[in-house]
């Protein structure tokens, strides 16, 4: 994970930092899984170049680019790594995959990620949500 | 060496004898007249004669000065190796330079010595393939830490070479993200996860990347909670 922090003013990176420290050695999952790399300039909004040290510095062989909004409800790592078809594709070097997402018609319904659905058919039959790729209007 | 003997003029005799095992030779020519003057001695060496009738033959000064020759010789064929060797040196370096890009210099020529000679020392992986590779702690100031990389396979190395190139930290993300708005000062692995450091580089698998602002960190901490790498578990089978 790539983190851009403003060089200035000071006292605003400085407070920014010790929140990340904070947040770092107070969460396990944070300090067991996750890497860190800091962008530390004054440039705002250099959206590719973060995401490129995110991805440049990532240990692992294939890399997702996600918002962090987003709730991870499937296995799809696993699905990935565990499909000869996919993973063969991914090892050739000259595919990308693209997962679905989706959001809730009612954004009241989505406030607690633990108990979203799991499965498309049962999302989209009971209307909980839609394809956000597509934009889907079903009211 | 003294000499003395009588000869007939505008005659010449051989002498050869060893000393301090090195062979000489003197050629001694009579120089006079009547045929009852003494002769006198004059010496031939290899270098040349000496024509003056009153000149002896100063043997042990000139087997001194062929020591010397020989010295200066040993020193001259000693100059030429080192210029040639310079040359060859040169020659390769400058070829190289275009095919691999980057040479090791300075310290860093000390870190590639220090992989060779223990290839295992990798002390943490940077992702991409690279890594950092420590001299010793303390020594080294900021953005100083050298990092090792395997150049991607091209025209001239179909296979990535096996000896990895080192360069300064600095250097190394001044390259690597060169296409950036600059001046930018990039840390990474500000902070190393525990779980992932144990295991290989670029083990195939799969990571999150992700952006956020300084607002959202508690929403990452959930996100790192969900997904935990390895440890992914769910309450509903998957569809295979």
């Amino acid at each position: 994970m790539a983190i851009h922090i403003s060089n200035t003013p000071k006292e605003q990176r400085d407070a920014v930092l010790r929140q990340l420290h904070n947040l770092y050695t107070t969460s396990p999952a944070m300090s067991t899984w996750v890497d860190v790399h800091l962008v530390l300039d004054d440039f705002d909004r250099q959206f590719n170049m973060w995401r490129n040290v995110a991805r440049f510095f990532a240990r692992t062989e294939f890399v997702t680019m996600l918002d962090v909004d987003f709730a991870v409800c499937t296995d799809f790592r696993n699905r990935v790594l565990r499909s000869p078809a996919i993973i063969d594709k991914l090892r050739h070097g000259d595919a990308a995959l693209v997962i679905p997402a989706f959001e809730f018609v009612d954004q009241q319904d989505g406030q607690d990620a633990d108990i979203f659905p799991m499965t498309k058919e049962v999302g989209i039959d009971s209307s909980y949500f839609d394809l956000l790729t597509i934009g889907l209007n079903r009211s | 060496m003294e000499l003395s003997c009588q000869l007939k003029p505008d005659t010449s005799f051989r002498a050869t004898g060893n000393k301090n095992g090195k062979h000489i030779e003197i050629v001694f020519r009579v120089w006079g007249r009547a045929s009852n003057d003494m002769g006198n001695a004059t010496v031939h060496n290899m270098r040349g004669s000496r024509s003056d009738p009153s000149w002896n033959p100063p043997v042990p000064v000139q087997a001194t000065s062929d020591l010397m020759s020989s010295l200066l010789s040993v020193l001259l064929r000693i100059f030429k190796t080192v210029v040639l060797s310079y040359a060859v040196v040169a020659t390769v370096y400058t070829l190289l330079v275009p095919l691999v890009g980057y040479l090791p210099l300075n310290s860093s020529l000390r870190v590639g010595v220090d992989f060779l000679l223990s290839p295992s020392r990798r002390i943490s992986e940077l992702g991409s393939g690279a890594f950092y590779s420590n001299v010793g702690p303390g020594k080294l100031r900021w953005a100083e830490e050298p990092v090792c990389w395997r150049p991607s396979p091209n025209f001239f190395f179909k296979t990535s070479p096996r000896m990895p190139l080192s360069m300064t930290e600095e250097l190394f993300l001044n390259k690597a993200f060169s296409q950036s708005l600059q001046p930018t000062n990039i840390v990474p692995f500000y902070y190393r996860s525990s779980k992932s450091s144990e295991k290989q580089p670029s083990y195939e698998d799969i990571s999150i990347a992700t952006l956020v602002t300084s607002s959202r960190f508690m929403v990452l901490a959930k996100l790192a909670r969900k997904y935990q790498g390895t440890r992914f578990s769910f309450s509903q089978p998957m569809p295979p």
